[in-house]
């Protein structure tokens, strides 16, 4: 499959698979953008055009949903970079780091808000690789080999990153009850 | 008693989480009409600023180069403006133009411990 501007069949095709991915890889651009979905949506109409229009190509060599969320991936992380160097050069640090706060729940599911508020924060306190490689195992439901192509690292790295997040988010998440 | 969440524990509450987000997930349309227009915002400046940014890039490089290349002049010698002033001792000894045998002079010769050295003086000195 590839996305060639003449190949209206490919076209279709390409367009088809981003339709049937829509909702992972938007849920997956909000989890890469540490859940501020104005950026998430703007990287992931980025990465609609970049697959579209060529720049990003389908090589086959790992299923459509990976090698989508690895274009997210390197999608996002330019944004970030580009994002980085606006802030430095206009000194808005304080206004930014307001804004990426995750926004409060509200939700009719009290208790369901507080554990998800509980795992956000512990999200947002795991170091990027931990955190993404654990999102993609546990909450987008890919083997720790995808997630280290998604994430363009070594399987080994991947593994440690995914043992070292868990046991933290573990700590993170534990309660101490009364004997 | 510290208690930590199991594997089964981490998926339910990481599933609780997908389902949330998934609830308020824009439609693919939506998205891609967006896309769409900041593809047509952005189309009319993109050649033009490839063109601009190729093209100093190429002057930059160029600029670079030929500073890197191009000799540095060197500072001016105080004593290369003596030079053509300079005549060497054995000058006597060329020929000149219209001269069958050249005519040494003795007097051209540096005189040691007699003063300063003659072969600096014009002729009509010697």
């Amino acid at each position: 499959m590839t996305a060639d501007r003449g190949d209206q069949a490919g076209q279709s095709e390409l367009r088809r698979e981003l339709v049937v991915h829509h909702r992972a890889a938007h849920a997956w651009a909000n989890n890469c953008c540490r859940r501020d979905r104005t950026e998430a949506e703007e990287v992931l109409q980025v990465t609609y055009l970049k697959v579209l229009d060529g720049r990003a190509r389908f090589g086959g060599r790992s299923s459509f949903r990976t090698w989508l969320f690895g274009v997210i991936h390197r999608t996002a992380a330019d944004h970030r970079r580009r994002r980085a160097l606006r802030d430095l050069l206009s000194l808005r640090w304080g206004v930014e780091e307001a804004s990426r706060a995750p926004a409060p729940a509200a939700d009719a599911g009290v208790e369901n808000a507080q554990q998800r508020a509980l795992l956000e924060q512990a999200l947002a306190v795991l170091p990027r690789r931990q955190r993404e490689v654990l999102l993609l195992v546990f909450y987008h439901e890919l083997t720790v080999e995808d997630a280290a192509a998604v994430m363009a690292i070594g399987i080994g790295s991947a593994r440690q990153h995914y043992a070292r997040g868990k046991e933290r988010l573990r700590k993170i998440l534990s309660v101490t009850r009364p004997a | 008693m510290t208690i930590e969440p199991t594997d089964p524990d981490l998926h339910a509450r990481f599933r609780a989480l997908s389902e949330n987000d998934l609830a308020s997930v824009p439609g693919f349309d939506a998205v891609w009409a967006r896309a769409a227009a900041r593809a047509q915002r952005t189309r009319p400046f993109a050649a033009p600023m490839r063109a601009v940014a190729a093209a100093t890039g190429i002057a930059a490089a160029t600029l670079t180069l030929w500073l890197v290349v191009s000799p540095v002049p060197a500072p001016p010698n105080p004593d290369a403006a003596a030079l053509p002033d300079w005549r060497t001792p054995t000058d006597t000894l060329l020929a000149g133009a219209g001269d069958p045998f050249p005519s040494p002079s003795w007097a051209t010769l540096p005189t040691a411990g007699l003063g300063q050295p003659s072969f600096n003086r014009p002729p009509e000195n010697r």
